[in-house]
């Protein structure tokens, strides 16, 4: 609990840096951003995850008037196979297709889950890499760190039909042709656990990057709202 | 026409009553729920408040399996999380407190880690109780001076990670008083995929 406390002064220290910048130049936008998951055993071992995000740019700051217009912003198609090594920790081998203005990029995924268990909540650690790929740069490698609490508001587990906290914050590190950046994704979300296999999810997702480009800086404040299966 | 329409909603409405009822008829719900100290049995509170004299905080909770009822007392004392279980009519049931390995007793340590490394090629204890049963005043005796007279009956709850053939299960072991196997049950975590993904 005491490093999530950590992360989370982390991420507002950024909130605190991006106010600061945005004196200089506002780069931020605003709108939603909805998910549906879908995960399945293959076997006690082995499962599959299929995932589907889509970004809706409702508010861009630098327009002219700030008026409000809706842009698609990207959409996302994940698929991983993952394997639990220990009923705590899990390994996933993934792929994403995203689709967006431009290009649409190929990423692989490698990602390792740790459950941790406390007294009246639950900790998820994951260690991502990925490498984007794009038809004429270079390949963007980032390496990432995610620290979630979820947290029961009816007791100390989750039973059906009951409503949870889940608090996270994410530093991602990046580098493409010997450029590199830093991004963080501090979000939080109420949700709703109808049984272990079907769970709603509505929060707040902010995001910041660019921190090492000079006069680059941005905020994305997404509006999510998910649906999490699993058979 | 009127009538051949109440008549349809009448039998529809039936229809999805029976439907409902056997669901929750069929289904044995295990429910744990916070509640606040408000609605606790005052027994079971001044039992709380006598044994445990300048506690902490405490977080009171509501559990039942569809058959057994309990209201559960956590609170840190002595720099450990207990666990106080009362019965619905506020009689103290037990007393379980969380521990770490190394403050097991040798001769327990041993025998427990005996079972598991005959049973296991490897083994991780993950979360380790003592589990008092007793009288009234043995539990509260107990806690005042942790002073484990024979009149109180000792069990360790063990969660472990055992590896056997390549595959690690989570469970639940019960060990008696020396450390000597008992039972164990394996243990469904609830779903991660929102905290993997």
């Amino acid at each position: 609990m005491k490093k999530f406390w950590i992360l989370f002064v982390t991420g507002l220290i950024c909130l605190a840096l991006h106010e600061s910048q945005a004196q200089q130049r506002h780069r931020f936008t605003s709108g939603l951003f909805p998910e549906a998951q879908l995960t399945y055993d293959l076997s006690d071992a082995y499962y599959i995850t299929h995932k589907i995000e889509s970004q809706h740019g409702m508010f861009d700051a630098q327009r002219l008037n700030r008026e409000l217009a809706y842009s698609h912003t990207l959409t996302d198609l994940q698929s991983f196979v993952g394997r639990r090594i220990t009923p705590f920790v899990k390994v996933d081998l993934g792929y994403q297709y995203r689709i967006e203005d431009g290009e649409n990029t190929h990423r692989p995924i490698q990602q390792v889950a740790i459950l941790q268990r406390g007294n009246f909540f639950r900790i998820g650690h994951r260690i991502r890499t990925d490498q984007t790929f794009f038809s004429e740069e270079a390949v963007l490698l980032r390496l990432r760190y995610r620290y979630a609490v979820q947290l029961p508001l009816q007791g100390t587990q989750l039973d059906p039909g009951e409503k949870y906290l889940t608090l996270s914050n994410e530093v991602i590190y990046m580098t493409q042709s010997a450029e590199d950046d830093i991004e963080n994704r501090l979000v939080a979300s109420l949700g709703f656990y109808v049984d272990d296999n079907t769970k709603y999810e509505v929060g707040v997702d902010y995001r910041t990057d660019d921190y090492l480009v000079p006069d680059r800086f941005r905020s994305r404040l997404w509006l999510k709202f998910g649906v999490y299966w699993s058979l | 026409m009127e009538g051949n329409m109440g008549k349809k909603w009448h039998t529809l409405s039936v229809f999805l009553l029976m439907v409902l009822t056997s669901v929750s008829y069929g289904q044995k719900r295990e429910i744990e729920r916070a509640v606040a100290s408000s609605e606790v049995p005052e027994s079971a509170r001044n039992w709380l408040e006598t044994a445990y004299q300048g506690h902490g905080k405490t977080k009171w909770y509501f559990q039942t399996d569809g058959e057994k009822e309990v209201y559960e007392a956590k609170l840190k004392w002595k720099r450990n999380w207990h666990s106080v279980e009362f019965a619905p009519e506020g009689d103290i049931r037990n007393v379980e407190i969380l521990i770490r390995t190394r403050d097991l007793d040798q001769e327990v340590r041993e025998n427990m880690f005996r079972y598991l490394s005959g049973e296991y090629s490897s083994f991780k204890i993950d979360r380790l109780q003592i589990h008092y049963t007793g009288s009234s005043s043995a539990l509260r005796d107990l806690i005042a001076g942790d002073n484990t007279g024979p009149e109180l009956v000792r069990e360790y709850e063990v969660e472990f990670v055992g590896r056997k053939n390549g595959v690690s299960t989570l469970w639940e072991g019960q060990f008696d008083k020396c450390g000597n196997f008992m039972e164990k049950r394996k243990i469904e975590l609830s779903s991660t995929d929102v905290l993997d993904f």
